[in-house]
């Protein structure tokens, strides 16, 4: 029976790292340019060439680490690891097979449960395959070669499909937010290749475990273990046995199929790289690059709760993408109502960004603008229906919203005439105002204007008070 | 006049006195290299090298300072990268290989204002002792055409001797510069692993290889070594290490320096024929002023075993971007991708160069890895240990550099193993990563060259090159 | 001489990507069965406790993520026997 069984699975992800050049060259890194325009003798693997490590690469894969509680080595070696095939120009990867960067470490899910890394280590990515059907061709492109990554392997404690895209849904934030990788599945920013067996419960050793490969997206993954598992499962129930193999999964047809690889040729032949000596990573180093990690989502989410008593589901929506938090956070050193700021964000900026051709809110309204609007509002210069037309005014024009206010007449006023009866109306209700401000002129005008603003709750423009006060006082 | 008997010295002050210009030179050494063609050391003369002679005499014609090296024309070994020309390690599967872009020291030659005249023949890869693992014939000997001019530099040694250019550059692994220096009399230094960047030089054992020059002369290998030298962002294992002035200790005498003989050397020598020439030398330091001293490296034995499971590990590794698919030729007939790789190696790798990286692949699979290639590193570092030791007690130790003069041709190409063993004496220097240079310093039995190695501790190529100008100038062979 | 199997040969040979014929795997086995025989000599030496301190590279010289000019399209392909609108070429690979 299924539920007689348990699954157990672990993961290897790669995740593409952030930097401006590749890792072992400073050819850029960057995707979808036209095919090996991105490219050196190092990267193409040219003869005698060597590889000269990229400093942003290992401060990154660091900060990835510190983000996931692991322990950071305090040498970083690389190895070698050797195998024939189109998309690696040197017949090896320069990888980590002894020493990994980070050691450990993990996510807890929201059932509480604690999934544990093995380790993430840094390695550099081979190139792009484009196979063609028709022509019965391969075509190659090393853009892609060289590009740095972080491999993070986990131990088999996932135990469904659920779990784990909970999981990868979770340490992609952490990278992103950690700002070391973009993740975008899209551009193979990030892969996942999944270790799947089963067990009956109770069964103290792991049953055969099948490889699927390179899944691109979450839902291949949870479609790809779904259907793994009950293949399993009936495999077994039948009598039969698991094959330990690579499969591959088809997302059209939403099966695994077995790919045809020979196992026994999988002898990496690991050897430590001799083209470096290995780099210290001292204490302080780890601590410098502690420093520059920017807020983790959960510490956050605690203080948009606890400090600003924002409500939970609020919280947890501006902490769903990086770019939403820290929009949030640089609109609090403008101006700090973060219930305000919330509101605009989840309503009026969410929304324009899921229609309109927009990647982040900063590409709607600049945190400024925006803040400037808010401001108008809350010292009543605007009324709301005025703000809303104001902030649509500022998207279109990209013009500064003080300005279009202005401009447009949109702050509410006190006309001329009124400000000269009031200030008339003073004088005539206290005339010793004309000989005081003869000896104290200052001191005097502060006054008047002082009344006039009390009369219109502040809205009256001061410098014109001012004019009009020393036109008829002399 | 006669170039070919000038040292580089010399003809830079020729150059810097505007008595030759360097289209003179430049075509002097074309038709020389013409001329003895039949050597077969020269691979290729550089059809651009007339032309950039001219460009460097119009120069000289309106500056009245010149760089260093200005019109100079040097050989370089075919494993060197130079842009825009062939480079192809003297195999067939590079036979097409337009180099994209400069060796380093490439670079640093050109802006000294050297011309770069063409490449030396060379053993296939830099996999052999005696240039005839060369897929485009074997390079004889200088003084003796039934002889090998040995290996693997055995075209840039052999162009030294024969003086056809200034001075050549070759690269050493496990003796690649000082063995075919020796054999055909000529100054070969392999410097300190990291003082001299190895950006494009085509890797054969990483941890091992070094560029270097051969020159005539001790004091020409200085000047060489000031303009190659250096720390080279594009190379992390190059040295940081500050560059003296290498010329700044010639004209020193020997007195009272330490000559470390190693007991295990001593032994060895006492197995070649020329003990009697070795301890004619011996005395001829004591008479100077030196002091000789015998010193132990306890498992010196062990320098050929460990080079023969580390140099063919790394060059297995390094290899396999030779391939069929980037930048080399394809064979044909290949039709899948497995083919595609195995066919193009197959066919255009020669026999030795195959069967170290079989080797090589041997020490470092699964099973073998920690009795081979990890217990050959660790010796490797066991033996740094033993000689740092004993250049605590000593400033230079000398051995021989061969066990004889250069073999006759195909006298040991079809046992390998007793190929390896031509390499005792000079493997110890790339293990222990210290510089050594090779001087000759007496003639064998058939009245060729006998080649002195003298080591120094590491980064003291100083030191090294002046005892050698030193014996070079004062010691002929003294009875 | 040490003794190698044919089989290792074949693994081998896999492992470097060569096809040996018949002929050649047999002067194969005979080299190397020498040459590891000979290189077998390191097994005598004593290692335990051996240390050499090497230097280390500091993370101030790594280098810094700046982008440089590579090489063109069309340099990078240049040596190449077989492409296509600047890609490089080989058959169809299986998976």
């Amino acid at each position: 029976m299924k539920t007689d069984y348990e699954v157990n699975i672990g993961l290897e992800i790669h995740a593409e790292l952030k930097t401006k050049t590749k890792i072992f060259c400073s050819c850029k890194n960057s995707f979808g340019d036209k095919p090996n325009t991105n490219v050196c003798p190092v990267c193409i693997g040219l003869p005698g060439t060597l590889p000269v490590t990229n400093k942003q690469a290992v401060i990154l894969a660091i900060r990835a680490g510190l983000a996931l509680g692991s322990r950071i080595s305090p040498h970083l070696l690389f190895d070698r690891k050797h195998y024939f095939y189109p998309d690696l120009p040197k017949a090896y990867q320069i990888s980590q097979d002894k020493l990994p960067l980070c050691i450990g470490g993990g996510i807890k899910l929201d059932s509480g449960k604690f999934v544990r890394f093995n380790h993430i280590h840094l390695e550099e990515d081979a190139g792009k395959l484009i196979h063609d059907t028709f022509t019965d061709q391969t075509f190659i492109d090393y853009n892609r070669g060289g590009v740095p990554l972080i491999e993070c392997v986990t131990e088999v404690d996932l135990s469904s499909a659920e779990e784990t895209v909970e999981f990868l849904t979770k340490l992609r934030q952490t990278l992103i937010f950690a700002d070391v990788a973009n993740c975008k599945m899209e551009q193979a920013g990030m892969r996942c290749d999944v270790n799947l067996s089963v067990k009956k419960h109770g069964s103290s050793e792991l049953g055969t475990k099948v490889e699927m490969k390179n899944l691109n997206s979450f839902k291949s993954v949870y479609g790809a273990i779904k259907y793994e598992m009950n293949r399993q499962i009936e495999e077994l129930e039948k009598g039969g046995k698991i094959v330990q193999e690579t499969r591959k999964w088809d997302e059209t047809k939403e099966i695994t199929t077995s790919m045809r690889k020979k196992e026994e040729s999988k002898d990496y032949r690991y050897m430590p790289e001799p083209d470096f000596i290995s780099i210290n990573i001292s204490p302080k180093d780890i601590d410098k690059i502690r420093n520059t990690l920017p807020m983790m989502p959960e510490e956050r989410f605690k203080k948009y709760t606890e400090e600003y008593g924002l409500p939970e589901q609020d919280a947890n929506l501006l902490i769903s993408e990086k770019d939403y938090s820290d929009y949030f956070d640089n609109c609090l050193k403008l101006f700090f109502e973060p219930k305000t700021v919330a509101n605009w964000i989840m309503t009026d900026l969410l929304k324009l960004l899921k229609s309109a051709n927009f990647n982040t809110l900063e590409d709607i309204i600049s945190e400024e603008y925006l803040c400037i609007i808010l401001k108008l509002l809350a010292d009543k210069k605007i009324t709301r229906p005025v703000a809303k037309e104001l902030f649509e005014k500022t998207i279109q024009t990209k013009n500064n919203p003080l300005e279009i206010a202005k401009t447009e007449k949109m702050l509410s006023t006190i006309s001329s005439e009124q400000i000269c009866k009031i200030v008339d109306q003073i004088i005539a209700e206290k005339p010793e105002l004309k000989s005081e401000y003869k000896v104290q002129p200052d001191k005097i005008t502060n006054f008047i204007v002082g009344g006039v603003m009390k009369q219109t709750q502040g809205k009256a423009d001061a410098t014109f008070i001012k004019d009009y006060v020393s036109k008829i006082m002399n | 006049m006669e170039f070919a008997n000038l040292s580089l010295t010399e003809i830079i002050e020729l150059i810097q006195n505007r008595k030759v210009t360097a289209t003179e030179l430049v075509s002097y050494y074309i038709s020389r290299i013409q001329k003895f063609k039949a050597k077969n050391a020269v691979l290729e003369v550089f059809d651009d090298a007339l032309l950039i002679a001219k460009e460097k005499d119009d120069f000289a014609k309106s500056n009245s300072t010149l760089p260093l090296l200005h019109g100079i024309p040097v050989l370089i070994k075919d494993n060197i990268s130079y842009k825009g020309h062939r480079l192809t390690c003297a195999s067939k599967f590079l036979e097409n290989y337009v180099a994209p872009y400069n060796a380093t020291v490439i670079q640093k030659l050109i802006d000294a204002g050297a011309i770069i005249l063409g490449r030396t023949n060379m053993d296939e890869f830099a996999m052999g002792g005696s240039t005839e693992n060369s897929a485009f014939g074997v390079a004889k000997n200088a003084l003796d055409d039934s002889r090998v001019s040995g290996g693997s530099s055995g075209g840039s040694a052999c162009a030294t001797a024969l003086g056809l250019a200034c001075f050549t550059l070759g690269s050493d692994t496990g003796g690649s510069i000082r063995q075919p220096s020796s054999f055909n009399g000529v100054v070969g230094l392999k410097p300190t692993y990291g003082r001299v960047s190895r950006y494009g030089l085509v890797a054969f054992a990483s941890s091992l290889d070094q560029i270097g020059p051969i020159t005539k002369t001790a004091e020409d290998t200085a000047i060489v070594m000031n303009i190659i030298a250096g720390n080279d962002e594009k190379d992390l294992t190059s040295s940081q290490i500050n560059v003296p002035d290498f010329t700044h200790k010639l004209g020193n005498n020997i007195s009272g320096l330490v000559f470390g003989i190693p007991t295990e050397i001593l032994n060895l020598i006492k197995k070649t024929k020329y003990f009697d020439k070795y301890q004619k030398l011996f005395n001829y330091i004591n008479s100077q002023g030196g002091i000789l001293k015998e010193v132990n490296i306890p498992h010196y034995e062990m320098s050929l075993p460990v080079y023969y499971v580390l140099a063919p590990a790394e060059a297995a590794s390094n290899l396999g971007r030779f391939d069929g698919i980037k930048y080399t030729k394809r064979d044909e007939s290949a039709y899948s991708i497995d083919e595609i790789y195995s066919f193009s190696r197959t066919k255009y790798f020669g026999e030795e160069v195959k069967r170290r990286i079989m080797l090589g692949n041997f020490v470092l699979s699964s099973g073998y890895y920690d009795a081979y290639y990890m217990k050959a590193k660790t010796i490797k570092n066991l033996l740094k240990t033993e000689v740092t030791k004993a250049l605590d007690e000593c400033d230079v130790i000398l051995m021989p550099t061969t066990f004889g003069e250069a073999f006759k041709i195909g006298e040991k190409s079809t046992d390998p193993v007793s190929m390896y063993a031509e390499d005792m004496f000079t493997i110890f220097a790339n293990l222990t990563e210290l510089p050594s240079i090779s001087i000759p310093f007496d003639k064998g039995v058939s009245g060729l060259p006998l080649g002195l190695q003298i080591l120094g501790r590491h980064f003291d190529e100083e030191t090294i090159i002046s005892v050698a100008d030193y014996f070079q100038k004062n010691y002929k062979e003294k009875a | 001489m040490k003794n190698i199997s044919d089989r290792q040969i074949e693994h081998l040979a896999e492992l470097s990507a060569l096809k040996l014929s018949s002929d050649e795997k047999i002067k194969m086995k005979n080299d190397l069965g020498q040459i590891l025989g000979f290189v077998d000599e390191i097994n005598k030496c004593n290692t335990a406790g051996v240390n050499y301190d090497e230097t280390e590279i500091t993370f101030a010289e790594l280098r810094e993520d700046k982008v440089k000019p590579g090489l063109k399209q069309k340099e990078a392909t240049a040596n190449a026997p077989k492409t296509e609108d600047g890609f490089f070429v080989v058959t169809k690979v299986v998976d």
